[in-house]
């Protein structure tokens, strides 16, 4: 390529018409999930301050009870949203940077897979054939098909991971002795540690629950069962955030006017994750009855090593910021701030999905810690810890990313600047006053996942957190109706003639100063693998499985 | 590979930070008693009816004065629902499931626990302020979720309570368990 990281995917060459639309429908797909998705966190925000005995439900399409929705919301967010934007911008961002063309037939087969196993799913959920939650804890029992289509909805990421390693291989081949650019090097180690954590729910899925629900072995472990997939379910967050820091380490400082601080920090970071995402899982079972507290210990020391590549991004992302902000005129302590590009939607959203974040990285030490966690375990505390990092860290940085990404993707300019920088405002509004409610809430006792128009035992002082976070999240919808008014208006009547490529940033202290072994991927990947035998080895060696059956289980799940 | 002095500071202030952490949390369990479930036995679900104490949830005072509590927690409520302590007792709590998970958080206290079938879970808490405090299933386990909860009595003098139901001949219902 004369002019490498040129013009719109139409105009890169870097794809058939069909390899383009394939890529764009992935992150087309993550949308229509992200919209669903909003409505039902609407009708979950409102359930805070109906009054009791509401039946609300019927006046939302396809849901009978709260549960239902609640799982809807769950799977369609966590799932389906983030895999599928994460198919489709990953992978044209590693196409990008290699400067290669896409394997045709993986990456359609990783749309198929999505879009069916998202249909698969999403059709148990509405018909009342699977209210188990995104976490499908057995015995709540789904039908049989739910369990396939959440299946293939990890297999589209395979496919993805499968398409990533054969292009980089190809690369490689031509590029012996080359370093990896950055933003390659980013997709790989995001779906080297995803492909080697979503084993674990794989497992699960495939071998204790698709059988089970089919009838064909009668008894499961359910702790056997929650072991597997918190073996992915710590994972799977860094699955969420990584494509957020992707953009963050080496979009952000482009957008914003300024250069990455180190190459070989950020390389760090991203090789951090590879090695400790998944020998943290059992920090979401420090309650459970059935695992050693030693173990348990031995993972809270695990999951606070991932603390050391969350603070080295703080102060890189700062760094890059300051720069940008100083390079643009700012002046003084502080002055660099107000200097950032905070007209441009896609900077600004990113930027406060990086203030939400702050908020989310601190009360997830909480949840980590140990003893601490005695106090918030399974209370609203959680989902006000989790909905300011994936859904505000990674949710509002993926809107933010659309801003630039969709016009990249359809060649015309975004409609409504104004409006799309509203909706980020808003979100970040919302989402401060609905987590500072569940936070408080959780402190307060709350129990999570709780159909609160119902409840039988309200207390008078949880009336504060029910109002906030009803409040908040109403203004989180909004925020997302806005969001799909910036994109419907851009995709029906924006201007055609957009150019601007996939942003990449440079580097202050770029990939020759960084250690050329943190390329070297057999290292790492053994050494990911070395530290899960560490993590998890001692439970394999000190759990023998369970086998029981409790009665009804089915009737109770509502399948 | 280049790591500049304020890039220095900052790790080491980070390092610092996550030692205190871990001090702070080792202190908890060391010096202040604050302790996670630990695996406390297993139980067979489907015959839970027919195997001691399960077949006689209810409370009992061991040798050493600890308030022993037996508790099943079956969709939605617990056996016992509602039990009684004397200010200042050591109450061992033991609880399994016999359907689905549930939870047991009590409110004002470090009891929080995941109930597992298959599984028995062992809490032990000091209640040293009388009061009323709530005890509510924080798993969600069903259409009914939101409606189980229990309460746990504290009250100057009281007698521990209430005591083990008889063991039934034949499988009773959860039902009739709840007082």
């Amino acid at each position: 390529m004369s002019n490498p990281h040129a013009g719109t995917a139409a105009s890169s060459g870097l794809y058939t018409d069909r390899d383009r639309q394939v890529l764009t429908w992935q992150v087309y797909v993550a949308l229509i999930a992200f919209g669903i998705g909003i409505l039902q966190g609407l009708a979950q925000a409102l359930d805070r301050v109906l009054p009791a005995g509401s039946t609300l439900w019927t006046l939302f399409p396809g849901l009978s009870n709260y549960y239902q929705g609640l799982t809807a919301h769950g799977v369609l967010m966590a799932f389906v949203f983030t895999f599928a934007f994460s198919n489709g911008f990953m992978t044209l961002v590693h196409q990008n940077a290699l400067q290669r063309r896409p394997r045709s037939l993986v990456i359609l087969l990783s749309l198929v897979s999505l879009g069916v196993g998202s249909l698969l799913a999403a059709s148990q959920i509405f018909l009342g054939k699977a209210s188990v939650l995104f976490t499908m804890y057995p015995p709540l029992k789904a039908s049989p098909v739910y369990y396939v289509g959440a299946v293939l909805v990890v297999v589209s990421t395979w496919f993805t991971a499968l398409n990533a390693l054969l292009v980089y291989r190809d690369w490689r081949r031509e590029h012996p002795t080359d370093r990896i650019p950055l933003q390659a090097f980013a997709v790989l180690a995001t779906y080297a540690m995803w492909f080697i954590a979503s084993l674990g729910v794989a497992v699960e899925t495939l071998f204790l629950l698709l059988p089970w629900s089919m009838g064909l072995v009668p008894l499961t472990d359910p702790q056997l069962a929650r072991t597997l997939f918190w073996f992915s379910g710590h994972a799977i967050v860094y699955f969420w955030l990584l494509p957020a820091y992707l953009s963050w380490y080496t979009m952000i400082p482009k957008q914003a006017g300024g250069r990455l601080y180190s190459d070989g920090l950020a390389r760090m970071v991203f090789i951090v994750f590879l090695l400790l995402s998944t020998p943290a899982g059992i920090h979401h079972q420090f309650t459970d009855p059935g695992l050693r507290t030693d173990i348990k210990a031995l993972h809270y020391v695990l999951t606070l090593g991932v603390f050391l590549p969350s603070m080295i991004t703080a102060f890189s992302i700062m760094a890059a910021l300051e720069g940008a902000g100083r390079a643009r005129g700012g002046r003084g302590l502080l002055g660099w701030i107000r200097a950032l590009p905070w007209g441009n939607p896609s900077v600004a959203a990113q930027l406060l999905a990086m203030i939400g974040f702050v908020l989310g990285g601190i009360s997830g030490l909480v949840n980590a810690s140990f003893t601490v966690n005695l106090v918030v375990h399974n209370t609203a505390w959680i989902p006000g810890h989790f909905h300011l990092t994936v859904g505000t860290a990674v949710a509002l940085s993926v809107l933010g990313i659309c801003y630039w990404l969709v016009p990249y993707l359809s060649g015309r300019t975004l409609w409504g600047r104004r409006t799309a920088l509203a909706q980020a405002w808003l979100w970040l509004v919302g989402v401060m006053i609905f987590s500072r409610g569940q936070i408080m809430g959780g402190l307060e006792g709350l129990p999570r996942r709780l159909n609160v128009s119902g409840l039988a035992y309200d207390q008078p002082f949880w009336a504060t957190s029910h109002a906030m976070t009803a409040f908040g999240g109403t203004l989180m919808f909004v925020s997302g109706c806005l969001f799909f008014v910036v994109i419907g208006m851009t995709l029906f009547y924006g201007t055609k003639g957009a150019h601007a490529p996939i942003p990449v940033a440079e580097a202050t202290h770029d990939a020759r100063q960084s250690w050329p072994v943190l390329d070297d991927w057999r290292v790492w990947i053994g050494a990911a693998v070395f530290l899960i035998v560490l993590g998890y080895g001692p439970v394999a060696l000190t759990y023998a499985p369970h086998f029981v059956s409790p009665p009804n289980s089915a009737v109770i799940g509502g399948g | 590979m280049q790591v500049e002095f304020y890039e220095k500071v900052f790790l080491g202030l980070t390092l610092a930070v996550m030692a205190v952490l871990l001090a702070a949390v080792g202190t908890s369990v060391t010096r202040h008693g604050i302790h996670l479930p630990a695996p406390a036995g297993r139980v067979d679900p489907l015959t839970l009816q027919a195997t001691a104490p399960w077949n006689a949830p209810g409370v009992t005072v061991d040798d050493e004065g600890v308030v022993q509590v037996t508790m099943v927690a079956a969709a939605w409520s617990y056996r016992p629902n509602q039990i009684t302590v004397p200010t200042g007792a050591t109450v061992a709590l033991h609880v399994t499931s016999s359907d689905v998970i549930h939870g047991v958080k009590v409110l004002d206290t470090n009891i929080n626990v995941m109930v597992i079938p298959g599984q028995v879970s062992r809490v032990v808490h000091t209640f040293d302020a009388p009061g009323e405090y709530l005890m509510v299933c924080h798993e969600y386990c069903g259409l009914g979720h939101q409606a189980m909860f229990g309460t746990i009595l504290v009250e100057d003098g009281a007698t521990p309570g209430p005591a083990p139901e008889q063991p039934a001949a034949e499988a009773g219902s959860p039902e009739e368990g709840d007082a």
